[in-house]
């Protein structure tokens, strides 16, 4: 009698526990079902199996200087696979990662929809959302790094697809110094208030270019989120900032002392306001031939391009 | 005697709505991206909408001080001009 009561027992509670362990990721009609599956091997290798109703995502990361790494979505819809490899030794290699991220969107660019790429992107995030704070995963691990290219190059050809424009990335300043995965900077939202907030709270003086973003910031302060390319253009614009990754990047590699008087290589070398910067009259390369505070007004107003007769013609902060 | 006659403030207001004419042409259907016309669309803009402003006001009190309103063609002209186009310029400004 006992037994029978024990077994009873022990059936009911392995009953109850089944049952609320499916009833976690499951709603009631299984659409929702997720799973993740990692494998890890040594630090060479690196699986993730993500499946979320009728997708699987499976990104593979393996090597260790020279990584290479892929992600394979699939559904019942459509499928995509996006390759990415990095070389660690090779000099300077950051300098160069998002013209390859770019490369990797444009080959895809075509081969999905718009709404597929909406839809993977929203799997893609999901899953870094799960992984960030997974404790199986090292999060600042060669390996796991390859997670941020491959995010970069959907979301690029994402915001391809939406915009109608050729893909774009700026990559993040971050990731140069260490301090940052890899982000295109149009893709990493941050929230004005909370920026904004820390500033003050910090008691930090900030100087005469820093009160621009501070304005800039108090300007946005109502958005829930901007992308930070946002604000780094009221800095440096985008072109100067690439322009200015090329440049070192080259000097890198060639590895020789400047002693050209090649005007244009100057221009890239002489700490002056660039023809395409806040401040300076027009839109053009090279340094600026004339700046003034009606111009700076002007290209502050013209973040947003509106009304498009005032603002510059292709209308960039220039 | 004024420093600016009704005839000068007629051409005035006339040049005025030329140069934001020629802006809405080239934005919308020329598309000319010279680097000078970018150069002094950014610098003359901006000064030029603040003297429209006042163009604007000067122009309507031209227009009050006149006894008989038919009598000077000029002012009455500049006023129509200058209204049509500070209220474009100006109030595309508020157009989302």
């Amino acid at each position: 009698m006992i037994t029978k009561t024990i077994f009873n027992f022990c059936f009911a509670a392995i009953f109850i526990l089944v049952a609320y362990s499916c009833s976690k990721d499951t709603d009631i009609s299984g659409v929702n079902t997720k799973s993740i599956n990692i494998v890890k091997n040594d630090n060479s290798e690196l699986e993730i199996i993500f499946r979320k109703g009728d997708f699987i995502l499976a990104f593979q990361s393996s090597g260790q200087n020279s990584i290479n790494s892929s992600v394979k979505i699939s559904s019942l819809n459509s499928a995509l696979q996006t390759n990415f490899s990095i070389n660690e030794k090779s000099n300077s290699y950051k300098l160069i990662q998002h013209k390859r991220v770019l490369s990797e969107a444009n080959r895809l660019l075509n081969m999905v929809s718009k709404e597929e790429i909406i839809e993977i992107s929203l799997i893609f995030e999901e899953l870094g959302k799960s992984l960030i704070n997974d404790s199986r995963i090292n999060s600042s691990s060669s390996l796991f790094e390859s997670f941020f290219f491959h995010n970069a190059i959907i979301n690029s050809i994402k915001r391809s697809k939406i915009n109608g424009q050729d893909c774009g990335c700026t990559p993040h300043p971050g990731y140069f110094v260490d301090k940052a995965n890899f982000w295109c900077q149009e893709d990493y939202l941050i929230n004005p208030k909370k920026y904004l907030e820390g500033i003050i709270k910090s008691n930090y003086k900030p100087n005469s270019t820093e009160i621009i973003v501070v304005d800039f910031l108090k300007s946005v302060e109502n958005h829930e989120f901007i992308s930070i390319d946002k604000l780094f253009e009221v800095i440096e614009t985008k072109s100067a900032f690439l322009e200015r990754i090329d440049y070192v990047y080259s000097s890198e590699m060639k590895k020789i002392a400047r002693t050209s008087d090649d005007e244009d290589d100057d221009i890239l070398r002489k700490p002056c306001l660039k023809g395409n910067q806040w401040g300076c009259c027009g839109n053009y390369s090279g340094c600026c031939w004339y700046k003034s505070i009606i111009c700076l007004a002007h290209d502050y107003y013209c973040q947003t391009c509106t009304p498009r007769w005032f603002c510059l013609p292709g209308c960039v902060p220039g | 005697m004024s420093l600016i006659t009704n005839k000068t403030l007629f051409y005035l207001n006339l040049g005025i709505a030329f140069y934001f004419l020629l802006l809405f042409l080239n934005a919308y259907f020329f598309k000319i991206e010279g680097e000078f016309i970018g150069f002094l669309q950014e610098l003359v803009t901006l000064p030029l909408l603040a003297i429209e402003i006042f163009l604007f006001v000067l122009s309507f009190i031209r227009f009050f001080s006149l006894k008989d309103k038919t009598e000077n063609t000029y002012c009455v002209l500049s006023c129509i001009i200058i209204s049509i186009s500070t209220f474009l310029t100006i109030g595309s400004f508020f157009i989302k």
